[in-house]
């Protein structure tokens, strides 16, 4: 799940999200744009959409390393 | 009979008639030269002259509203059993002035005195279609040489009509003048038959008969078109500013549909977010610890958090997207909602326009209609003044056929029964042209070949020339004047152009002036010939030799003569 794996392409394991998710953040955003724009890149790049479940588990993640925190309904990269 | 005639024109030659026998010489002079003619000596416009003069019709064209001749007054005086009568006639410019017996009178007026006096002929009679009128009658006893009055002697002018002929003389014979008059009349109800049938024929056809039962259908058919449409028209409310009303409903129209497809994006959206919703429900908190779990193995040093912080951020995160979601929801259903109850609106106001557009119509299709119905009124209105006319046509055309053949019929039994006037006339025509040519000749009355009616054939012996011709009216013209004297129907004179006599040997004239001259005696008429100088002295070498009477045409002659020398005319002025 956290890493690709024999079944799993890095661009749809949470490591290999989470990477877009941190470029997306560019500037903090509310979860819902976030995740949208996290679904208009992969359209563009020709990539499946993902299950807002599985976007959560990367936030979730990039949470637990310290890379982004949620302050009054919206989502920051830490070093911002 | 004529008395004299005279003019306000100072060139004028003024002539005056004796009783009986009149010469009016035209004489040709030597200087005239080989070439000269007597044309211009007036002959002919003493003829026009006499006419001019009891002319109902002005005629602007004429020699008397020529410039050297208007505004000159013209007078002629005759005698009418003993009582005069004086007419004056001057042409002008813009009008002609008439005075009788030195009274001003209207043209018609002196025409009706003159009709009763000289023909007998009252209004009554003058009024009927057909009937003799004066001045045809008059044209046979001054004939015009101008109009080719003799070339026929049945005929005063080569454009007279049969049946006027034949009533005029019928008139003057003494025979039922009637029936040529109604003749002409059931003819011209028959072209008018003849005329509608052709008309038929052109149109409501059928393998070349007249369809009837066509014509009737398509009248049925307008008879309920013309109510349907009525009915439009008369329950048509017109509304002002109907296009107006129009384009605003199709813009209603537009803006429903418009928020109708909004409608059912908002709906489709509504759809998305419940499954996001949905989506956001599925996130198991199971997975959040194996996430975890795996965190700690691959980046062990890197793990920041506790599992009840990442526990805690996963509910926030994920209750901050429901909340998010449930927002964008109501306002998806929000918009649905208001923009529903702004189509009910929009609906309920076009409808309303819709039944004011269908309850009424502009006023130009209005007009339309108007115009349609009035297109359909009238071809109705014609096929059904049509239809019996026509029904009848054929019905017409054959009655008219029988009328026809049996007038003509009637008119040779007419002529058949009078035997007295028939003979009278046949003996006198007769005895005249024997007077002249030896041989009698023949006059023919009787009912024409087809269905002319009333034929009137002359015929006398002689070579055929143009002088016998002239013959046959002289003579035929010496009959309608013992016949109409006869009648009570004739104006006491008989005026001859010159021309009687073109083309007739000197003998012939001779003959004819002398019989004339017994004539006048005998009937107590005047007879006016004009004659050119040449002839005369032929006639008189003749009479010289053949004859041993004391006939004298000196003595017959008018001491007024005209010649061909300047100012030698009639009017002594060349126009």
């Amino acid at each position: 799940m956290l890493m690709p794996t024999k079944h799993v392409k890095t661009e749809n394991a949470i490591i290999g999200i989470g990477a877009d998710v941190l470029a997306l953040l560019d500037h903090d955003k509310t979860v819902s744009r976030l995740f949208h724009d996290l679904q208009q890149i992969r359209t563009e790049k020709q990539l499946s959409t993902i299950h807002f479940d599985w976007f959560l588990l990367v936030v979730d993640f990039l949470f637990s390393v310290g890379a982004v925190r949620f302050e009054q309904g919206v989502l920051k990269k830490m070093n911002q | 009979m004529i008395i004299k005639l005279s003019s306000s024109l100072s060139t004028f030659k003024t002539l005056e008639f004796n009783p009986g026998l009149n010469i009016l010489l035209a004489e040709r002079h030597e200087s005239s030269g080989v070439r000269g003619t007597r044309n211009g000596t007036g002959k002919t416009s003493f003829i026009e002259l006499l006419h001019f003069l009891v002319a109902e019709k002005r005629n602007k064209e004429d020699d008397f509203h020529n410039p050297s001749l208007i505004n000159n007054k013209f007078e002629v005086i005759f005698d009418n059993s003993g009582s005069q009568l004086t007419i004056e006639k001057t042409a002008g410019e813009a009008s002609d002035l008439l005075l009788v017996n030195g009274r001003e009178v209207a043209a018609i007026d002196l025409r009706s005195e003159l009709s009763q006096t000289w023909f007998g002929l009252n209004s009554e009679i003058t009024s009927q279609k057909y009937s003799p009128k004066f001045g045809a009658l008059l044209s046979y006893f001054i004939r015009k040489e101008r109009n080719g009055g003799f070339a026929d002697p049945v005929l005063n002018s080569t454009s007279q009509k049969p049946w006027d002929s034949q009533v005029c003389l019928s008139y003057l014979l003494g025979f039922d003048w009637h029936l040529p008059q109604k003749l002409q009349l059931k003819k011209d109800e028959k072209k008018n038959a003849d005329a509608l049938s052709s008309m038929i024929k052109s149109g409501y056809l059928t393998d070349g008969e007249l369809d009837l039962k066509k014509m009737q259908a398509r009248a049925d058919l307008l008879d309920s078109e013309i109510q349907v449409k009525r009915r439009d028209v008369a329950s048509a409310k017109v509304i002002d500013g109907y296009r107006s009303h129009e384009i605003s409903a199709n813009e209603l129209t537009a803006k429903i549909r418009d928020m109708n497809e909004a409608n059912l994006e908002d709906m489709d959206l509504c759809e998305d977010i419940e499954l996001a919703l949905v989506e956001v429900e599925d996130s198991d908190i199971s997975d959040v610890r194996s996430l975890y779990e795996q965190v700690g193995i691959f980046f062990p040093n890197q793990v920041q958090k506790r599992f009840e912080q990442v526990e805690q951020f996963h509910r926030q995160v994920s209750k901050n997207r429901q909340i998010h979601l449930k927002k964008e929801l109501e306002n998806a259903r929000n918009r649905i909602e208001l923009r529903r109850s702004e189509i009910a609106r929009l609906q309920l106001s076009l409808s309303e326009k819709l039944a004011l557009l269908r309850s009424g119509v502009a006023i130009e299709r209005l007009s339309l209609l108007q115009s349609e119905l009035n297109f359909l009124e009238v071809e109705h209105a014609d096929l059904q003044q049509q239809i019996p006319k026509f029904q009848n046509v054929a019905k017409d055309q054959k009655r008219l056929k029988r009328e026809i053949d049996d007038l003509v019929d009637l008119i040779e039994q007419d002529v058949m029964e009078r035997s007295a006037p028939r003979k009278a006339a046949v003996q006198i025509f007769a005895e005249t042209s024997q007077a002249l040519y030896d041989d009698a000749g023949q006059l023919i009355i009787g009912r024409s070949r087809g269905i002319a009616g009333l034929s009137i054939e002359t015929d006398i012996a002689g070579k055929k020339s143009g002088g016998k011709n002239h013959m046959q009216v002289f003579c035929f013209d010496w009959l309608l004047v013992e016949m109409a004297k006869k009648n009570d129907r004739f104006p006491g004179f008989l005026v001859h152009d010159s021309h009687i006599f073109d083309g007739v040997d000197a003998r012939q004239i001779a003959l004819a002036l002398r019989l004339a001259h017994q004539k006048c005696e005998e009937l107590g008429v005047q007879y006016i010939v004009a004659m050119n100088s040449d002839d005369l002295q032929k006639v008189e070498a003749e009479l010289d030799a053949d004859f041993s009477d004391d006939f004298d045409l000196d003595d017959f002659i008018l001491k007024t003569r005209l010649s061909d020398q300047p100012g030698g005319g009639l009017f002594g002025v060349q126009f």
